[in-house]
């Protein structure tokens, strides 16, 4: 079977998200003996240091001037490029306000719509976080709401004549018309399948298409080895990791100093890790060490008792938590999104409600206070993820069928 | 390419700033290359090679800031000033900078020449302004009085 992956936000190196998880979805499915093509924008500045050839799959750039894709020209030229590749099934992966125009021109074919965290579904931004909390609307369902609280915050920017990329595009795109809410729905309509990547998605497309596949992100268990736990040491505190962007108050990183504050007049045994990089805000319990990947990343993990996701906004999946329970460490979340779904409370980690510190604060005295719980919890914490995250298994599991049904 | 270059590259925290530096010394391999930047960025750059001179400039808030900004560049009387981006504001400092040539290069190596003109760089803004404002007077309109017919609204903010 031949597949393209068109992808008009494609950044090679991937540094996180979208562009990992097509990464290894078209490795995977590369791997599974199918043809594979990743058609993008031929833009320089997306790619970093690496060159294509260190691609997982074969790559076609598809021209354009300094512009960059608009509207009259995202459709015709990525047509052009797929037609002559011939594909069984096309993949459409993230964009921002393009993407309906590029479905339209790719909609003769069998067409899979990834959707990515809420870029449907929230115009202004994908985490349908305002004002402190979760969002009510549904850009497919109130439109009118939306395309109102979308201009509110793009506003600002396309008044000065230099609009933001994102703002740029919203305006080429048109999508402050209601005929852009239509072509939305068009190109939700004409896809044989949507991915999403939780229930909580899945359920603001209700309705509105037969064949939505929930499919997570998978997490890579090679890069991610279970690490040995670390053993208590007398005067050395236990590490208790906020990995992730921690500066994003969507990722609740102040529920989570509410709790450590709470829980250093009980104990002074622990230390909050978090990668941000305000140090001027750290105190005896609580250290920032910077923004952390890779090697750094790992090392983070292995030396935590455990990880904290104290997320205010509706995780998509919770890609953070789920490497840290690669790595065989106990995760404590909100019972927020796809994290939710991803952390067995009392099993691979503890779950709390949305924004509760002294929750929080129970579930840490409880982890730190008990090293073997934590051991136990990390195994089948990393026993989970082998079971039904690893990547290979997300392949299998999930995009082969659903690459097959599509072409049947 | 200039033996007596004296080149300000302005700083920008978005672009790859060692490739815009590296860019700067192969352009001018003899050049006195001084980086502008903010307090933030400076320790984080204390061991850049192709700069013989950090300056710390403080980020523009006000017309005052500009002003200021403005007066330090031309005290240190460049003869080429570079910025990473050709955005309108750049624009207009690299006009203000009292360099005899100004041009913005990104990482790949691409320069864009600048008008030093402050009077371009004046209307450049305007326009730029005038645009702007069009468009969000376009998009107003568009979105408060046209409304998608979809049969489910509920009012909910």
């Amino acid at each position: 079977m031949r597949i393209a992956f068109v992808d008009p936000m494609f950044v090679w190196p991937p540094p996180g998200g979208a562009p990992v998880d097509l990464t290894y979805a078209m490795q995977g499915v590369a791997q599974a003996g199918h043809d594979v093509r990743l058609f993008l924008p031929d833009r320089d500045r997306w790619w970093g240091e690496r060159n294509e050839a260190e691609l997982p799959v074969p790559a076609t750039r598809v021209p354009f001037d300094a512009a960059g894709p608009t509207r009259r020209t995202i459709g015709p030229r990525f047509r052009e490029a797929v037609d002559a590749w011939r594909p069984d099934v096309v993949h459409l992966g993230f964009s921002f306000f393009l993407k309906p125009c590029l479905a339209a021109a790719l909609a003769h074919h069998p067409l899979v719509l990834h959707y990515y965290a809420y870029e449907l579904t929230c115009p202004r931004d994908y985490r349908i976080y305002l004002n402190g909390r979760t969002c009510p609307n549904n850009y497919l369902r109130t439109p009118d709401v939306c395309r109102r609280c979308t201009f509110e915050a793009l506003g600002p920017d396309l008044r000065h004549g230099e609009p933001t990329l994102y703002a740029a595009e919203y305006l080429d795109a048109r999508a402050y018309t209601p005929g852009y809410h239509r072509a939305v729905i068009a190109m939700i309509q004409a896809a044989r399948a949507v991915i999403v990547n939780s229930p909580v998605e899945a359920a603001r497309l209700a309705g509105l298409h037969p064949d939505v596949r929930m499919i997570p992100p998978g997490v890579d268990t090679d890069a991610f080895p279970a690490a040995p736990f670390p053993a208590p040491e007398a005067g050395r505190p236990k590490a208790v990791l906020m990995a992730g962007r921690a500066e994003d108050p969507a990722k609740g990183v102040d529920v989570l100093r509410q709790a450590a504050e709470a829980l250093a007049e009980q104990r002074r045994d622990f230390e909050v890790r978090a990668t941000w990089r305000h140090e001027e805000r750290n105190t005896p319990w609580f250290r920032a060490v910077g923004w952390c990947t890779g090697e750094a990343l790992r090392r983070q993990y292995a030396a935590a008792w455990c990880c904290v996701m104290p997320s205010l906004w509706d995780e998509p999946f919770g890609l953070v938590a789920a490497e840290a329970m690669a790595t065989g460490r106990p995760v404590i979340a909100s019972r927020v999104g796809g994290l939710g779904e991803l952390v067995e409370d009392g099993v691979t980690g503890l779950l709390f409600e949305r924004g509760d510190a002294p929750g929080l604060r129970d579930c840490l005295d409880r982890l730190l206070d008990d090293a073997e719980l934590c051991a136990r919890m990390g195994r089948a914490a990393r026993g989970r993820i082998e079971r039904q995250y690893a990547w290979p298994r997300i392949v299998e599991r999930c995009y082969l069928p659903l690459f097959e049904e599509v072409v049947r | 390419m200039n033996d007596e270059a004296n080149v300000g590259v302005f700083y920008s925290a978005g672009r790859d700033l060692d490739a815009v530096m590296r860019q700067a010394a192969v352009r001018f391999p003899d050049g006195r290359i001084t980086l502008l930047l903010p307090p933030e960025l400076v320790e984080a750059r204390r061991n850049t090679d192709a700069s013989t001179e950090i300056i710390t400039v403080r980020p523009v808030r006000s017309v005052g800031g500009f002003v200021r900004l403005a007066r330090l560049l031309r005290r240190h009387r460049f003869s080429d000033f570079i910025t990473c981006y050709p955005s309108r504001p750049l624009r207009l400092l690299a006009a203000v900078s009292g360099a005899r040539r100004c041009a913005s290069v990104d990482e790949q190596g691409r320069w864009t020449p600048l008008s030093a003109s402050l009077a371009l760089a004046l209307l450049g803004v305007a326009c730029n302004e005038l645009r702007g404002h069009a468009a969000w007077l376009r998009v107003w309109a568009v979105v408060r009085f046209q409304r998608v017919r979809t049969g489910e609204q509920p009012p909910r903010r």
